[in-house]
C-alpha cells in the first residue's frame, strides 16, 4: 500500500468544460503538438457541448479524462519492463520514459482510451522554446506518455497544473487517507462514480454527481 | 510586484531529467522509481534555475482582467499562471482560463507583427503583398497622407476607431492618450456600436452609474432565485460562473431564460426555452401575473418610482407643478463622475464646469384626498386615477404602464415566447418570492427590440421593489468601469468635431455627408480592434468603409481579417510587453500590469506609437511625460484618493477595489440616478443612445414595449427566401478574436462551426459533419455543420470570430445586418435570417 492515496475529485456539477485544466496541463507539461494528457467529454449528444435528448428535454454533463491513476492499474501488470510503476509513496501511477521500450501494452490494457498517448516520431512543438514548468520531463521519441499528476510540481509541495486553478472550482487534489485534505472535505456527503467501474481498476479520479 | 523565483529549490531542467534517470534506474531493481524524498534531495543540489515572475493584467474584453502570473526564463515568458487577488484574500476573485494560460503562443507565435508594413505597389487592398518598411517610413507615409487629406477634404477627413481589444488606460481602450494626439490635429473619432441597448434601457429607467451595472457577483449567493436572460456566463463569462455555483450550493434557484441549452442552461434548476427576441413580451407576461395577482409591491411604486406621477395625455409628459401655475426652483448640483469604460471621447471634460444647474419643476401627482398636489407635498401618492387638467386628461404613469402590460397575459405570451402559460405564471411568483437577481446579457441586445427587453426587465424590479440591497438587483454587470478616474491628463484638449457612430460610418462614406452636411472621410486609424470579423456586414464594410478610405491605418500586434485590408501595419506590442494600467474590470479592482519582457521584434507600445505619429504630425512635444506620469495623472484625483487609491499605491498593491464597500451593490437605498431619483419606468423624454441625425417614435419609447425586431421572426420581409435565425456565441476559445490563431487552443478548436438541431440539418439533407455554406443576402460563410440538440429548432448558432483564412469560403460577420433601431444605435448580432446548404467546393 502507498503512504498516501493521492486522488483527483472532479465535480460534474460545477464542470463547464472549458478546458482550462486541459491547457494548464498542456502548457504546463510542455506537450507537444496534437498531444493532450488530460480531456474533457461532453456526457451527452454525439458531439462536444451536445446535450442528449430531444429539444427541449436536454441534459448534458462533461467530465475531464486523464490517467486515472488506478489502486489497480492494468497497465502495470502488462509493462514488460516496469516502465510503468504505481509509485509507493504517492500512490501516482508513473511511466519511466528511460525504460519504455515503446511496445504499447500499457495502451491497450488501460481501459480508459485516449489518455496515453504515444510519440511515434520525434515530439513536435507549437513554439520553438519549451513552455511550462523548467522540472516537466522532456519529451521522447517511442514512449508513450500520460498524466503524472505533475509529478514534478507535487514533488515541490505544490498541486498539479490543472488543479491551479480551476474557474469553476470544479476540481479537487490530495490524500484521501487525510480527513483533513481538501478531497475528503469535499467528498464528504456527496455521491461520486468512477468511469468504468466494472473493470475493477479501482481508479484515483473521483467524479462528484 | 516583481519577484525571483527559484522554481525549484535550485536545479537545471536536464539536471532534474539527469537525476530522474539515475534514481529511476537505481530504483528499478526495487520495482520503484524516484521517490518524493529522493526528488526533494536532488533538487537541493543543482544550481538555480532563475525565473522571474511578473504581475500580468490579461485585459482582453471578456472584462474578467484575470491577475497572471508572467513566468520568465531566459528573456522568454514561458508560461502565464494564476495570481492571487490582494483585494480578495479569501482567494475568492482568483481566476484564470484556457486563454489566460496560452499567452505563450499569442506573444511567439508566427501571427505577430514584426515590423511596419505596407501594401506592396500595384497590389489591391486585401491581396496580403506587403513590403516591409522602416517605422520612418511608416510614419512618414501616415502623416504626409494624413497632411495632404487634411489640406484637400478639411481636418475631420482623419478618423480614429477602436475595438475592444486591450482595456487599458494608457495603450488601450480606457485611454485618454488617443484623444490628446486625435483632439489636437482635430480628427473624427468613430465610436463603436455595441452592447449599447441593455444600457440604454436599462439606464433610462434608474439612471448612469455606469454603462453595465448589477450586484457584485459574490452577491449572487444571497438571492433566492437568479434569472439569467440570455448570458453564456458559461463560455462568455468563465470567471463569473464559480459565483453562480456557489449560490446554487448556497440554495438559490437558477433559472435561465435562453433559447439555446448552454452550458449554463444545462446546470440550471429550471431552462427556460425562449423564442429569440421575445424576451420583452416575457417579462411584460410576467409583470401581467404580478398585476392580476395584486401581488405588485405597492409601498415601492409609491415612494421609489415614477408610479404616481400624472402623465399629460396631449404632450405625453409628466404634469409637472409649473403646469399648475408653481414656478420652478433652479439649484447648483454637483455633476457626478464618469466611469472609465465610457467610449466618449476624453476631451470632452476639457474646461468642463464642475457643477450644473438643475431646475426643480415637481411632478404632480393625485393625493388620497383626491386632490392634485406636488409630489414633495402629498402624503398618499396615488398609483391609479385620473385627473382632468384644463380639459387634457392625465393618467397616473402606472395605469399607463399597467395598459401596457395588461395586453400580455400568459395565454397570449405563450404564443409569442413559445413559453407555456403555466412556465409563466411560475416565473412571476419566482420573481415575487425575493429577493432576485436577474443578469442580462447580451442575448436580447442584439436584436433591434433589445432596448425594450432590457427596459422590462428593470420595469420588473419597479413593480417587485427587488433591487438595490442584497440578493435583489436587474442589470448587465459582467462588465464594469471604474468611477473616479481623470481624462484630462496633460496636452488634452477639447473635440472639434463631434463622435460618430460605427454604424453611421458606412453612409458617411457612401456620401461624404454627415446629418446633411459634407462630411468627407478619408483615412481611418484603427487600434485595439479588429472592425472586418467583429462589427457587422463585412461586405459593406469592406467596400464602402475602406474601399473609400485613401490611408486605411491599422495597429495590432498580430495579423487580422482587418490588417489584411490595410495599408499600413504598425507592429503592436503585446499586453505583457509594456506596463499599463486597467481600469475596466469584472473584479471591480484598478489593476497594475507589470512590462515583463521587451516588445518583441520592432513592435511598440500603442503609447510610443501615438507619440511617434504626433511628432510626424508637427507636435513633437505633445506627449512627452512617461507613461507612469500619465497613469498618476489618470488615478491621482480627490474622489479616489479619499478612498485611499493612488497610482503609487496601485502600483504596489497590484489591485485595489475602486468601491468603499464590498461587495458593492448599485442602487442602495433606492437612491437612483433620474431626474426625480425614482426609477421612472415611464421615460418622459427618451433619448437616443447616439446621435447620428436619426427621427424615433417617442410615444413607443416611453415604456416598455414588445414589437418584432427587424429581421429574426417568422413572417418578417425576408421570411420568404430565409427560414433559420442565426445566432451567435462567444465561445470560449476565443474572446471575439482575439486567441484565434492560438495554436493550443485550435487542437482543441480546429475549425468554424455551425451547430444545428438535426432536424433543421436533415430537412435540408445536411449530415453531421458536412461543410455546409450558410448565406443570405449580405453574403456567406461556409463552415462544418455540427448535430446539436442543444439548439432551438428553426435556429443555428456559431461560435463567432474565426478568422477569414480559416474559413473555406466567406466569415460569419458577413451575414449580420447593420439595421439598428433609432434609440439603441446598437449592432443587433443576432437579427439575421439565413439559410444553408450543402457546400461540395473546396
Amino acid at each position: 500500500m502507498a503512504d498516501k492515496k493521492l486522488v483527483m475529485l472532479v465535480d460534474t456539477k460545477r464542470c463547464i468544460a472549458c478546458n482550462s485544466c486541459a491547457v494548464a496541463c498542456k502548457i504546463e507539461n510542455n506537450l507537444p503538438k496534437n498531444i493532450w494528457w488530460n480531456r474533457i467529454m461532453t456526457v451527452g449528444g454525439g458531439n462536444l457541448d451536445s446535450p442528449e435528448g430531444e429539444y427541449p428535454n436536454l441534459k448534458m454533463h462533461n467530465v475531464t479524462v486523464a490517467c486515472q491513476h488506478c489502486e489497480n492499474p492494468a497497465c502495470v501488470k502488462v509493462c514488460p519492463v516496469g516502465a510503468t510503476y504505481k509509485d509507493p509513496e504517492t500512490g501516482v501511477v508513473r511511466q519511466d520514459y528511460d525504460k519504455c521500450i515503446g511496445c504499447r501494452m500499457c495502451m491497450s490494457a488501460c481501459p480508459y482510451t485516449g489518455v496515453r498517448s504515444f510519440n511515434w516520431e520525434e515530439p513536435k512543438y507549437s513554439l520553438a522554446h519549451a513552455v511550462g514548468d523548467a522540472d516537466a520531463p522532456e519529451h521522447q521519441k517511442h514512449v508513450v506518455e500520460k498524466c503524472t499528476f505533475c509529478y514534478q510540481r507535487i514533488s515541490k509541495g505544490e498541486t498539479p497544473a490543472c488543479m491551479d486553478l480551476c474557474p469553476a472550482r470544479a476540481r479537487h487534489w490530495g490524500d484521501l487517507d487525510d480527513p483533513n485534505s481538501d478531497v475528503s472535505r469535499a467528498i464528504a456527503g456527496r455521491s461520486y462514480e468512477h468511469l468504468l467501474d466494472e473493470k475493477g481498476t479501482k481508479p484515483g479520479v473521483y467524479y462528484l454527481v | 510586484m516583481t519577484e525571483l523565483k527559484s522554481p525549484k529549490p535550485g536545479i537545471s531542467r536536464r539536471g532534474f531529467l539527469k537525476a530522474t534517470a539515475a534514481v529511476a534506474g537505481a530504483s528499478a531493481l526495487a520495482g520503484g522509481g524516484a521517490s518524493l524524498t529522493a526528488l526533494a534531495e536532488e533538487y537541493a543540489s543543482g544550481q538555480p534555475d532563475e525565473e522571474t515572475i511578473y504581475c500580468g493584467i490579461c485585459r482582453g474584453n471578456c472584462s474578467g482582467t484575470c491577475k497572471l502570473n508572467l513566468h520568465v526564463r531566459d528573456n522568454k515568458i514561458v508560461k502565464t499562471s494564476k495570481r492571487s487577488f490582494n483585494s480578495f484574500p479569501d482567494g475568492s476573485v482568483d481566476r484564470i482560463c484556457l486563454r489566460g494560460l496560452s499567452h505563450v503562443y499569442n506573444i511567439y507565435g508566427p501571427n505577430r507583427v514584426q515590423y511596419p508594413m505596407k501594401r506592396a505597389e500595384g497590389t489591391e487592398r486585401g491581396a496580403g503583398q506587403w513590403e516591409r518598411i522602416s517605422w520612418e517610413e511608416a510614419i512618414k507615409i501616415i502623416t504626409d497622407e494624413w497632411k495632404r487629406i487634411q489640406q484637400e477634404y478639411g481636418e475631420q477627413a482623419i478618423a480614429y476607431t477602436r475595438g475592444s481589444g486591450n482595456l487599458g488606460a494608457i495603450s488601450g481602450v480606457a485611454s485618454p492618450m488617443y484623444n490628446v494626439f486625435f483632439n489636437k490635429i482635430n480628427a473624427s473619432m468613430i465610436k463603436i456600436a455595441r452592447d449599447q441597448a441593455n444600457t440604454r434601457g436599462i439606464n433610462r429607467v434608474v439612471g448612469n452609474l455606469g454603462d453595465w451595472v448589477l450586484n457584485d457577483p459574490s452577491d449572487f449567493k444571497n438571492s433566492k432565485t437568479m434569472f439569467v436572460w440570455g448570458a453564456n456566463i458559461t463560455d462568455a463569462q468563465i470567471h463569473d460562473w464559480h459565483h453562480v455555483a456557489d449560490a446554487q450550493d448556497a440554495g438559490t434557484k437558477l433559472v435561465v431564460i435562453d433559447p439555446i441549452m448552454t452550458q449554463l442552461a444545462a446546470r440550471a434548476d429550471m431552462w427556460v426555452p425562449v423564442k429569440p427576441a421575445t424576451d420583452a413580451a416575457l417579462a411584460l407576461s410576467m409583470m401581467y401575473v404580478m398585476v392580476d395577482e395584486d401581488a405588485v409591491n405597492k409601498p415601492f411604486l409609491r415612494d421609489h418610482t415614477c408610479a404616481p406621477f400624472l402623465v399629460r395625455s396631449d404632450t405625453g409628459k409628466f404634469l409637472r407643478m409649473s403646469d399648475l401655475g408653481v414656478e420652478p426652483e433652479v439649484i447648483e448640483v454637483e455633476i457626478g463622475m464618469v466611469s472609465a469604460a465610457s467610449s466618449d471621447n476624453k476631451g470632452a471634460q476639457v474646461g468642463k464646469a464642475k457643477t450644473t444647474k438643475k431646475i426643480i419643476d415637481h411632478p404632480a401627482v393625485l393625493d388620497a384626498d383626491g386632490t392634485v398636489k406636488s409630489l414633495v407635498e402629498a402624503t398618499d401618492p396615488q398609483l391609479n386615477g385620473a385627473y382632468d387638467f384644463n380639459g387634457v386628461p392625465c393618467s397616473t404613469a402606472y395605469d399607463l404602464l399597467v395598459e401596457d402590460i395588461m395586453q400580455y397575459p400568459p395565454e397570449k405570451a405563450q404564443d409569442i415566447c413559445d413559453v407555456p402559460a403555466e412556465t409563466i405564471v411560475e416565473l412571476a411568483h419566482l420573481a415575487l418570492d425575493g429577493p432576485c437577481i436577474h443578469r442580462l446579457g447580451w442575448g436580447s441586445n442584439s436584436y433591434t427590440n433589445g432596448v425594450h427587453a432590457a427596459h422590462a426587465n428593470i420595469t420588473m424590479a419597479a413593480l417587485t421593489g427587488q433591487i438595490g440591497y442584497s440578493g435583489a438587483g436587474t442589470g448587465v454587470g459582467d462588465f464594469k468601469a471604474c468611477w473616479g478616474i481623470n481624462a484630462v491628463v496633460k496636452g488634452m484638449t477639447a473635440a472639434k468635431y463631434p463622435m460618430i457612430s460605427a454604424l453611421a460610418l458606412p453612409e458617411i462614406m457612401r456620401t461624404d455627408k454627415w446629418k446633411g452636411q459634407d462630411y468627407p472621410i478619408r483615412s481611418l486609424y484603427v487600434y485595439a480592434g479588429n472592425p472586418v470579423s467583429n462589427q457587422v456586414n463585412t461586405n459593406e464594410y469592406i467596400n464602402d468603409v475602406i474601399g473609400n478610405m485613401d490611408l486605411y491605418v491599422v495597429a495590432d500586434y498580430c495579423f487580422t481579417d482587418t490588417t489584411k485590408y490595410a495599408d499600413i501595419i504598425l507592429p503592436a506590442a503585446h499586453w505583457f510587453e509594456q506596463q499599463e494600467l486597467v481600469p475596466i474590470s469584472a473584479t471591480q479592482c484598478f489593476l497594475h500590469s507589470e512590462k515583463a519582457i521587451d516588445p518583441l521584434y520592432e513592435s511598440k507600445s500603442d503609447f510610443e506609437i501615438l507619440k511617434l505619429l504626433a511628432a510626424g504630425m508637427g507636435y513633437p512635444d505633445l506627449i512627452d511625460l512617461t507613461e507612469d506620469d500619465y497613469m498618476s495623472q489618470v488615478v491621482d484625483t480627490p474622489a479616489l484618493g479619499a478612498l485611499g487609491i493612488t497610482y503609487e499605491k496601485v502600483k504596489e498593491n497590484e489591485d485595489m477595489y475602486w468601491y468603499p464597500e464590498k461587495p458593492w451593490i448599485p442602487w442602495k437605498n433606492a437612491e437612483f440616478r433620474t431626474d426625480s431619483g425614482r426609477m421612472e419606468f415611464y421615460v418622459e423624454n427618451p433619448t437616443v443612445q447616439f446621435d447620428v441625425g436619426q427621427t424615433f417614435d417617442e410615444d413607443r419609447e416611453h415604456l416598455p414595449r414588445y414589437f418584432n425586431p427587424t429581421e429574426a421572426y417568422e413572417g418578417s420581409p425576408t421570411w420568404d427566401k430565409y427560414k433559420l435565425i442565426l445566432l451567435s456565441e462567444r465561445p470560449r476559445f476565443r474572446v471575439h478574436s482575439m486567441w484565434s490563431d492560438n495554436a493550443y487552443l485550435r487542437e482543441l478548436d480546429p475549425e468554424p462551426t455551425i451547430k444545428m438541431n438535426p432536424a433543421d440539418a436533415e430537412a435540408r439533407g445536411i449530415a453531421d459533419g458536412d461543410y455546409v455554406e450558410v448565406y443570405n443576402d449580405r453574403g456567406h460563410c461556409v463552415a462544418k455543420a455540427v448535430y446539436n440538440n442543444g439548439i432551438r429548432p428553426g435556429c443555428m448558432v456559431y461560435p463567432k470570430s474565426w478568422q477569414s483564412h480559416q474559413h473555406k469560403a466567406g466569415c460569419w460577420s458577413e451575414l449580420l445586418t447593420s439595421e439598428y433601431d433609432p434609440v439603441g444605435v446598437n449592432e443587433s448580432y443576432f437579427d439575421n435570417l439565413v439559410e444553408v446548404r450543402v457546400w461540395n467546393e473546396e
